[in-house]
């Protein structure tokens, strides 16, 4: 917590002091998230050969969110949902007063951000859950499918098919979310999802971190990837070749 | 008139041009409604049953050329000589009148709107498929070439699929 005393204004630029707000897991979180995203696109359109690419990007994405969400409970204060996400009549009037200028400034994520948060964990989570009781309708099927029916399958492999294209909206909207804020509240919140930190100039009662918690996050992460692998593991036998 | 006559009569009216029209649909065609043997739906019924058991002969030779089972070089010609047979009979399964649309069909109706992609995709396949039996005729394990032309046929399903199949 930055802690010097006030200097005069009139004589030295006004103070300003680096702060740390994003703890480590969040900060790899969110880029590991944007990298896998790509990933799994591009192991796609390569071809029904590379599936196994593709696999594995979705398990990394499985687990990875299924992380974020624990840490959203018992991570450090500006990753935890209960600090951020606000009820919807609040957030309407948040909105109002950005319009308006009026409105307060967060050091973490604002209320609309939240929504965007919310929306793209929720919406990972269900592409890549459906991708694992998918099939391609040529030869890959999905780790779980053996556990439902051809028919169900088909029909989850087409909302995992049709939910990409949303995934992609709400994250084209985001970029462009991000961009019109550091324009328009010259807020650099690309470099502070890097850093973890932000600079700010008069000191306020929100709340800064001292530690990431890695390692907290490490055994979070690892336990949920032991479920993980349980759960593969002993998926039944999904197809019998009988010979035609 | 009788106000409750008007009613009624209002009721009936409504009614009957409600019931009229969910009898017949806009968009039905021709060919469904009659009796006897339907072209559209046969073609649709072959070109499922072809389809079916394409994925069954693929699926050996997918295993095989992904490591996930053994290279048995006759069990996997003999499936390769199958789909080269099989991908003759989605020559005939395509005609106009079967583009009825989901749920009788998952065919898009843009092979019919854009027929020259689509015959080139599925001529590509079944070229495809020739390579892929003359190869395993001569490869004895599942060498490179057979890696190689099984993965140029899973890209045809897919690029088809992409384009012509409803998601």
């Amino acid at each position: 917590m930055p802690n010097e005393k006030p200097t005069d204004a009139s004589l030295t630029k006004p103070q300003r002091t680096q702060v740390k707000i994003w703890d480590l897991p969040v900060r790899f979180f969110h880029w590991a998230i944007v990298l896998l995203f790509i990933a799994a696109y591009v192991t796609n359109s390569l071809g029904p050969t590379y599936f196994k690419y593709h696999l594995w990007s979705g398990y990394a994405m499985i687990l990875l969110v299924s992380f974020r969400i624990v840490w959203g409970f018992v991570g450090t204060h500006h990753a935890r949902f209960a600090n951020f996400i606000k009820n919807p009549a609040f957030t309407l009037k948040y909105a109002v007063s950005l319009l308006k200028k009026s409105d307060q400034h967060y050091l973490g994520h604002n209320p609309l951000g939240a929504i965007m948060v919310v929306i793209l964990l929720v919406a990972i989570l269900i592409q890549a859950m459906t991708g694992l009781f998918s099939n391609d309708e040529i030869f890959n099927l999905g780790p779980l499918y053996g556990y439902i029916s051809d028919e169900l399958s088909l029909k989850l492999t087409s909302i995992h098919r049709q939910l990409f294209y949303w995934i992609s909206g709400a994250v084209a909207l985001h970029i462009a979310a991000v961009l019109v804020h550091i324009i328009w509240k010259r807020d650099n919140i690309i470099k502070a999802m890097f850093t973890g930190k932000k600079s700010i100039q008069t000191l306020t009662n929100e709340t800064t971190i001292h530690s990431s918690k890695t390692w907290l996050a490490i055994i979070i992460l690892a336990g949920l990837a032991l479920i993980l692998a349980w759960v593969l593991v002993h998926a039944p036998e999904a197809v019998i070749d009988s010979g035609y | 008139m009788n106000p409750i006559l008007k009613t009624i009569s209002v009721v009936l009216l409504a009614s009957a041009s409600v019931i009229v029209s969910a009898a017949e649909p806009a968009s039905a065609p021709a060919a469904d409604k009659q009796p006897g043997p339907n072209p559209a739906k046969q073609a649709i019924s072959v070109r499922k049953a072809t389809f079916t058991l394409i994925g069954n002969s693929f699926k050996p030779i997918a295993d095989a050329a992904q490591g996930k089972a053994e290279y048995n070089q006759a069990d996997i010609q003999k499936r390769a000589n199958r789909i080269v047979v099989l991908s003759e009979f989605l020559d005939g399964a395509f005609p106009e009148s079967s583009n009825l649309g989901e749920p009788d069909t998952k065919a898009k109706a843009d092979i019919w709107t854009t027929k020259t992609e689509f015959d080139k995709k599925l001529k590509e396949f079944q070229e495809h498929a020739a390579t892929l039996a003359k190869v395993s005729a001569t490869e004895k394990t599942a060498s490179d070439a057979f890696k190689e032309a099984f993965g140029v046929v899973a890209k045809d399903c897919k690029s088809c699929h992409e384009s012509f199949k409803v998601k």
